[in-house]
């Protein structure tokens, strides 16, 4: 089922304080994946749907990485990308905008890139906030407004 | 080879966007006009090994892969049967989640055209997730299934042989050895939601001991009129194999026992 998602509703998703009891030092992705490491944060909500908080990380190009915010809404099973921070190893083309980059960048959802029947976070720009994971994972939880447990921001980044 | 013979070699064999440029020692990014749908382009590397050249997505296929589906269903049913033939068709070997073709006789122009079709067709196998294909359903469902339950105690497409000699009322699977035998319902359509509702209002009739426990393969696809009927008649529901798979694996390890 597809799910479409006004800019208006987006922004409020990512504003939502997201409260978790996890340090960030536990968000650094250790589950084996094929090729890369995974860590999956669950938040729940109160009205039966859930954010979710995935992060990846390629064991071969650590730059290569992504922090991801979904959300799944109630009783649906399909995972809605809100925001995607990527790190770097590849080059993203706007399909809409048509212009190219290859530098870190974050994917944003936008309404209408959805219109158009494209992924839901296909919309993507350069940023110059982080250079690795754990500068990505400190601008996501700010720009995102997780909360994590005071002073583990600290202790992971300083 | 010198690098540049190389990349007029793809340029003329795959796409005249196709450029190279040096990325360390003997380690070469080849930028290519190919995208997932999200807009992110193949990442492929070109290396010199102790071997020869090779060709590497160094684990981003599968990683990009996992935007949109569980990277361990990768390694069995229709998807790893998709994979393994496009990997033998096309040269490409998988080591450690990498993608990996060796560049044999300095055919570099036709080791990456083949390479990048293996690509493409992999990443493909999105097409495959859960709203697209109904018929993965059912073989992740037994496979799910078979790694939470002992093997012992399952029955695959169980009917009751007593009333029921022509197996006209089945249960997806059936969990033995209990006080009251777990019938566990996979379901993926209204025509199979109605038909677990007939078959568990039969077996009420019919005064069997059990517990249902059903699991959807997109709960909110299902018409509603057709979902509320059987909910009249079914217990645990979960709303989606691919989402749920610890609540499931949980759940059944407490009936286990």
């Amino acid at each position: 089922m597809v799910i479409l998602l006004a800019d208006d509703k987006i922004q409020s998703l990512i504003d939502e304080e997201k409260r978790v009891s996890l340090k960030l030092s536990d968000f650094i992705p250790f589950k084996n994946k094929k090729g890369h490491k995974e860590q999956e944060i669950s938040i729940k909500r109160n009205d039966g749907s859930e954010f979710k908080i995935i992060i990846r990380q390629n064991k071969t190009d650590p730059l290569n990485f992504s922090v991801i915010l979904g959300y799944i809404p109630k009783n649906l099973n399909r995972l809605f990308r809100i925001t995607r921070y990527n790190g770097k190893g590849h080059q993203h083309t706007n399909k809409i905008e048509k212009n190219s980059f290859d530098d870190f960048h974050i994917h944003r959802a936008i309404q209408r890139y959805q219109e158009f029947g494209f992924d839901e976070d296909a919309y993507a720009e350069v940023t110059d906030k982080y250079s690795d994971l754990p500068s990505a994972l400190n601008s996501f939880v700010k720009d995102c407004n997780v909360i994590v447990p005071q002073d583990s921001q600290r202790s992971l980044f300083d | 080879m010198n690098i540049k013979v190389i990349e007029k070699e793809f340029k003329k064999k795959v796409s005249n966007q196709i450029s190279i440029e040096a990325e360390g020692i003997n380690r070469y990014r080849i930028f290519s006009p190919f995208l997932y749908n999200d807009g992110d382009h193949f990442s492929i590397v070109l290396k010199t090994t102790p071997k020869g050249w090779i060709l590497t997505d160094e684990g981003n296929t599968y990683m990009h892969l996992s935007y949109y589906l569980d990277v361990n269903d990768l390694d069995r049913g229709t998807k790893e049967k998709i994979i393994r033939s496009t990997l033998s068709c096309f040269g490409v070997n998988e080591k450690e989640g990498a993608l990996v073709s060796e560049i044999k006789d300095n055919d570099f122009g036709n080791a990456f055209y083949s390479y990048i079709q293996s690509l493409i067709k992999i990443s493909d196998v999105t097409y495959l997730s859960r709203e697209m294909v109904k018929s993965t359903f059912m073989e992740d469902f037994k496979t799910f299934i078979s790694e939470n339950v002992p093997f012992k105690r399952l029955e695959f497409n169980y009917f009751d042989k007593r009333h029921d000699p022509d197996g006209k009322y089945a249960v997806d699977c059936r969990i033995n050895s209990m006080p009251n035998p777990a019938f566990i319902f996979a379901i993926s359509n209204d025509d199979k939601c109605r038909d677990a509702t007939i078959n568990l209002h039969q077996f009420e009739k019919w005064g069997l001991n059990f517990r249902s426990i059903t699991i959807f393969e997109e709960q909110e696809a299902i018409n509603r009129k057709v979902l509320a009927r059987f909910s009249d008649v079914s217990e645990k529901q979960f709303s989606s194999l691919t989402l749920n798979k610890d609540r499931i694996s949980s759940y059944l390890t407490q009936i286990l026992q």
